[in-house]
């Protein structure tokens, strides 16, 4: 036993120290004062009943039954359900020869991570908008990850001396996405202000870059320019356009 | 022969159902509600520079916001983390409001006279020893000890993970034992 396996009991709440750790505790001064002073920490606060009484004035000046939102479940399949239309849609808009020039495990490999990442992206929104919800990522971690694999994945299986290539010709595709990405963000912003928005910013990126992948489907699909360069600007570079606008969104406008 | 439950189980049931009361417009389920949970509030509130009267604008606060977000709370999760996760937005944005005042100002009327209830024992500086400790790790030992929320409780309640939340707490732990006066044999 030592002092690390105290801490241990330590996190748990309603657990009592086994024969053991309370003889550790007895023999070692530094958990015996920490546990004792711990013992001692659960204290609350006297609130002044004015205060109190103010506080519950206000509430029920205003108390009126609310819907709960709807289950998770529902909050995620309908956020999984934008971008499956979306990028859809612009397939159906945008045509498909640029699949007819990339190779099947090409297309494969980025459908499986756009995919993979409008899940995960999904199932991070519908926990940011409810407090207290469980993470396994932090959702600033999971959208940089996610960002940086796109971005990575998309050059990686893309040439890059297919043909000369200049920055602003392709600004067509840059509009084309834009389309997409519009609709797209203003649905899931109709669906997301139902939540409380406890990181507004943080939550207008993962919308933003939700939104944009539909955007990035479609392109990959309809563009027949799949040059490295040409696609990490002009393809992946409408999500992230689209991140950062959500961002931005979220930050000025996300408090009101 | 029932399985035997135990009491903080039996009292974050209790909040659940007043919290269940208070989305269906139930006037004393949201009264029961603000007595229980706002001690408890009011002393994760409370932070070194603020003052009395300081916390107390945050405490409204935060009852506004949790009042705002009131249908958010989905019936059968547990209602600690969802408050205090609403909780710790407010400090966060009441320490950053404050921090602009007291560049300016003095702030005389500090929270460490602030009455606290504590239970019978030597006096000891407890609200001023979790003080001691950097923002993360007190936050974390608040919610574990004096919340009593189990570990998994508080990640939800700090956007974390279990796993972060057990390092913040073992740190905690090593520094209040430094503060305490033993340092490592």
């Amino acid at each position: 036993m030592n002092c690390r396996l105290i801490d241990a009991y330590l996190d748990q709440t309603d657990t009592q120290l086994s024969p053991e750790a309370a003889r550790h505790v007895q023999e070692c001064e530094r958990c015996r004062r920490l546990v004792d002073a711990l013992d001692r920490l659960s204290t609350t606060a006297d609130i002044p009943v004015a205060l109190r009484t103010r506080i519950e004035q206000g509430l029920l000046a205003s108390l009126r039954p609310v819907r709960p939102l709807p289950p998770a479940r529902a909050f995620l399949v309908t956020a999984l359900a934008v971008f499956a239309c979306f990028a859809v849609l612009g397939i159906v808009i945008m045509g498909v020869s640029g699949a007819r020039d990339a190779n099947w495990r090409q297309l494969g490999v980025a459908l499986g991570i756009l995919g993979a990442g409008a899940a995960l992206l999904a199932s991070s929104l519908t926990r940011q908008i409810t407090p207290g919800s469980a993470y396994r990522i932090h959702p600033a971690r999971l959208l940089a990850s996610i960002a940086i694999l796109l971005l990575a994945s998309l050059v990686l299986l893309s040439p890059w001396t297919a043909r000369p290539w200049r920055l602003w010709s392709g600004w067509t595709c840059g509009v084309a996405g834009l389309g997409v990405v519009f609709p797209a963000a203003a649905l899931l912003c109709l669906l997301v202000r139902r939540g409380a928005l406890l990181s507004p910013a943080l939550t207008g990126a993962t919308a933003g870059l939700l939104a944009g992948l539909p955007a990035v489907v479609a392109l990959q699909f309809g563009c027949g320019f799949g040059q490295a360069a040409h696609v990490a600007v002009w393809h992946a570079g409408t999500a992230f356009a689209s991140a950062a606008a959500g961002f931005l969104f979220g930050h000025f406008f996300g408090r009101r | 022969m029932p399985e035997a439950v135990p009491a903080a189980e039996l009292q974050r049931r209790a909040l659940d159902e007043l919290m269940e009361g208070y989305q269906g417009g139930d006037q004393t389920a949201a009264g029961q509600l603000v007595e229980r949970l706002s001690p408890l509030l009011f002393r994760f509130l409370w932070g070194p520079g603020l003052t009395r009267g300081g916390v107390e604008d945050l405490l409204q606060d935060c009852w506004l916001r949790i009042h705002k977000a009131r249908h958010t709370f989905r019936r059968g999760e547990p209602l600690l983390p969802w408050a205090f996760a609403i909780a710790r937005h407010v400090r966060v944005d009441g320490y950053r409001r404050s921090s602009r005042i007291t560049t300016h100002e003095l702030a005389t009327d500090r929270l460490a006279d602030y009455p606290v209830a504590s239970p019978a024992g030597p006096e000891l500086d407890l609200p001023r020893l979790l003080d001691t400790l950097p923002e993360g790790q007190r936050e974390v030992l608040f919610l574990l000890k004096v919340s009593g929320m189990s570990l998994e409780e508080v990640a939800r309640a700090t956007s974390s993970t279990v796993g972060a939340v057990k390092q913040k707490a073992h740190r905690g732990y090593e520094k209040l034992r430094e503060t305490l006066g033993v340092s490592r044999p």
